[in-house]
């Protein structure tokens, strides 16, 4: 089964990477390919949608866990929504779900990034 | 090559073929009937496996073909893969380590650390110069009955409208509920009509009218409001459906018989009611009227009685209801008619010679 990746913008600066269908040995390639870019963009925020992600390999996940280790360091938020039943248990079994970061839904994400941004422009108050 | 219980394939050893691989396991499993869980066991156990043999076994000597066998029993799927290549163990390797946050850990031995969770038990061989990993998947050992089945659907979709909306997108369990509530229904309005030779074909009618919008109709349940039960509603567009083949078999015994089509007319007209009022001037606005004042479901109750000749007690099983509360809807709504109309002299003298 072919993979799609569609990637949307966020407001300001983030970007929503959709996945659909199939990211295993043969099309983990496509998926680092389109995602490398966004890494070193300077982005705020990386977001995968996984609502049409019918199957995760391990090779996929290595693609998933080096997006995920970069944040740090290229300082941009990580996280992932709609996570279906068959993937959710290869990342239970790998015990590697973000504590903060994994949403059931787009809406719950914004609430979340909502909440960060007012905490952030209340530490900038502070510091003026 | 694939029989009813195995699945054989040699791959050449190359990640593009993981692919390939992927469909005809797929189709495997939808064969023998497995649970999406299974497949993905099975299938993410495989690809791990054949990929782990591409890019270490065989990157570090010679190989020339990759073996997968899948049997499948009662009880268990049991898989091997075999390849020509040099020795490798995958299960030597050790497992990732857990001790750091996922972010901070080394990424590495992922595939072989799923593939161990996964399966129930996997070994591996060297023989005769061939490598080869055995697993085994147990399958569940008790599957629920057809009831329970039936009940665990019925429990996921108690609201009618979440149903509706479930059958529209083809939700196998969404239709299994439906078709689980529906059919004794359907049989015993079919029972009624006395149609029960042609059941299978008149379900089969039904589901496409459900479901149908190539010929410009809108699908039965896309036009499901809520308004009444689910059940209800369905009784009612089945038995509309066979109505209109009871009047397909009897117009089709009429011009067998050679009936000329004008006596089919006149013995149509000839079952038209009160004539006599229908003739009056004004009439047909008053009673058009009145039937405006009606609710969609009393207007239904009206056509299935006296337009489509339903005795009240196949509308009773039609509706899912008793026959004394049709009785008394058809009063009730007969008062209302009768109040409406009795404004007209004629109806008032027909009203008052009855």
């Amino acid at each position: 089964m072919p993979l799609k990746v569609e990637i949307l913008r966020r407001e300001p600066t983030g970007n929503v990477v959709m996945l659909e269908g199939s990211l295993d040995s043969n099309t983990y390639q496509q998926f680092e390919k389109a995602t490398e870019p966004l890494m070193t963009s300077g982005t705020s925020l990386i977001v995968l949608d996984l609502a049409k992600l019918s199957y995760v390999s391990s090779a996929g996940l290595r693609v998933i866990f080096r997006i995920w280790k970069n944040a740090a360091a290229a300082k941009y938020k990580f996280g992932m929504v709609n996570l279906q039943p068959q993937v959710k248990t290869v990342f239970d079994i790998m015990q590697a779900l973000p504590k903060e970061g994994v949403f059931s839904s787009l809406e719950e994400l914004d609430t979340y990034l909502d909440l960060i941004q007012k905490q952030e422009a209340g530490k900038q108050k502070k510091a003026t | 090559m694939a029989s009813a219980t195995r699945l054989s394939v040699r791959l050449r050893p190359d990640l593009s073929e993981i692919e390939r691989l992927a469909d005809m396991v797929q189709d495997y499993a939808a064969r023998q009937g497995w649970s999406p869980e299974v497949h993905n066991k099975v299938r993410l156990s495989i690809e791990e496996l054949v990929a782990n043999c591409v890019v270490h076994g065989c990157a570090r000597g010679t190989c020339t073909w990759i073996a997968v066998d899948v049997r499948a029993g009662a009880d268990d799927v049991i898989v091997r893969i075999s390849d020509d290549g040099p020795p490798f163990d995958p299960l030597a390797a050790p497992d990732p380590s857990f001790d750091s946050p996922p972010d901070q850990r080394a990424i590495g031995g992922l595939g072989l650390f799923l593939v161990r969770h996964l399966m129930d038990s996997v070994s591996y061989k060297r023989d005769n110069g061939t490598n080869s990993v055995r697993f085994r998947i147990r399958l569940q050992p008790v599957m629920p009955s057809p009831l329970d089945m039936f009940e665990m659907d019925n429990a996921v979709y108690k609201d009618d409208l979440r149903l509706a909306a479930a059958c529209l997108v083809l939700d196998e369990r969404g239709w299994k509920a439906l078709l689980g509530s529906t059919k004794p229904l359907c049989r015993a309005i079919a029972h009624k009509y006395n149609l029960m030779h042609e059941y299978d074909d008149l379900v089969a009618d039904f589901m496409v009218k459900l479901l149908d919008g190539a010929d410009g109709r809108i699908g039965a349940l896309r036009r499901y409001d809520g308004s009444v039960k689910l059940n209800t509603y369905l009784a009612v567009v089945f038995g509309h459906l066979l109505i209109d083949r009871l009047r397909s078999i009897k117009a089709a015994r009429l011009t067998d018989s050679d009936t000329p089509v004008e006596a089919v007319a006149d013995r149509r007209e000839a079952v038209q009611p009160s004539d006599s009022i229908q003739d009056c001037p004004g009439i047909d606005g008053l009673l058009h009227q009145a039937i405006g004042t009606l609710s969609d479901s009393d207007r239904r109750l009206l056509e299935l009685y006296h337009f489509n000749k339903l005795k009240q007690r196949e509308i009773a099983t039609m509706l899912d209801c008793s026959i004394a509360t049709v009785s008394r809807q058809l009063d009730r709504i007969h008062a209302v008619l009768r109040r409406v109309l009795s404004a007209h002299p004629a109806v008032m003298e027909l009203v008052g010679n009855e």
